[in-house]
């Protein structure tokens, strides 16, 4: 099942969008599935110890988001290049807004290309994951 | 003041070869909370194509490991990954990281050392699918606990 195409300018806004991070049984047994076995995914007297609010929501996780967020909002666009910061950790439970906007648009011989920074906000606007990603607009009967 | 030392640089890990499988695949849009691929899915099953996040499922983050001084912990700061073509259902992949850089960055909470590693995610023939820069961020514990009060 393809989804219609956007034709996304240069500027346009992206979101925002809200998802509720994973609650902390979800993030224990990520790092119990191999995920990641440091104490920050299971141990909550550990991560108050380092003055951390809670369970912290492993980046790859968060950088799913991010690539969701994309996916949701550019459809006809695939990412074909992702770098994403984690500026502050996010805990289990948070509620997570996630917005954006298209920074750059170009036309190669291989096809359009669009890049977008995309943010990650706590709810008191703190920026948790700042990234930008490239963008490839795809055959609309190729991909998932 | 460098909290590792850069004599780790080189380091390289084989971290093994992978199947690609549709389970798989699934298992982690599941995982992800991709209710929109898994709604398509779900509608028009297929062969399928990977999203591009999956290649950080394959593999264990920030290895090689490295030691870490008793008053210091790390945390996963940042990727960059390039796609070099989609990952698939039926693909076998060999997956190799390697220790390339360690430098020190001012942060808000005081300095900090960033552990870079290159991550490539090869086909059978050897051509790259995907490349993972992950950079791991290793802090004093004491500077954490006094940014947050």
């Amino acid at each position: 099942m393809s989804r219609p195409s956007t034709t996304p300018e240069l500027g346009d806004e992206l979101g925002p969008q809200q998802r509720l991070a994973p609650a902390a049984d979800e993030i224990r047994r990520y790092g119990e599935a191999g995920g990641g076995r440091e104490k920050i995914f299971s141990d909550e007297g550990h991560v108050h110890r380092l003055g951390l609010r809670g369970l912290v929501v492993p980046g790859p996780l968060l950088a799913s988001y991010v690539e969701q967020f994309l996916y949701r909002q550019l459809p006809g666009w695939a990412v074909e290049q992702l770098s994403t910061t984690f500026r502050l950790p996010t805990a289990a439970g948070d509620l997570l807004t996630l917005r954006g906007a298209v920074t750059e648009d170009h036309h190669l011989a291989d096809g359009a290309r669009i890049v977008c920074d995309v943010v990650v906000e706590h709810p008191n606007g703190d920026r948790a994951v700042t990234a930008s990603a490239r963008l490839r607009k795809i055959d609309p009967a190729a991909g998932i | 003041m460098l909290l590792i030392d850069d004599d780790i640089v080189g380091r390289q890990a084989d971290l093994g070869s992978v199947e690609i499988t549709h389970d798989a695949i699934e298992a982690y849009l599941r995982w992800a909370g991709d209710e929109l691929r898994l709604r398509s899915l779900a509608a028009a099953p297929r062969p399928l194509e990977a999203p591009p996040t999956f290649c950080l499922s394959l593999y264990p983050g920030m290895t090689p490991k490295v030691d870490l001084a008793g008053d210091c912990f790390a945390m996963y700061g940042g990727h960059d990954i390039a796609i070099r073509r989609p990952i698939r259902a039926g693909d076998s992949l060999d997956i190799s990281a390697r220790i390339t850089d360690v430098y020190e960055k001012s942060g808000r909470s005081g300095s900090l050392t960033v552990v870079v590693r290159d991550v490539s995610l090869c086909d059978g023939d050897g051509v790259e699918v995907v490349h993972v820069r992950e950079r791991q961020m290793v802090r004093r514990r004491q500077d954490v606990a006094r940014a947050s009060e």
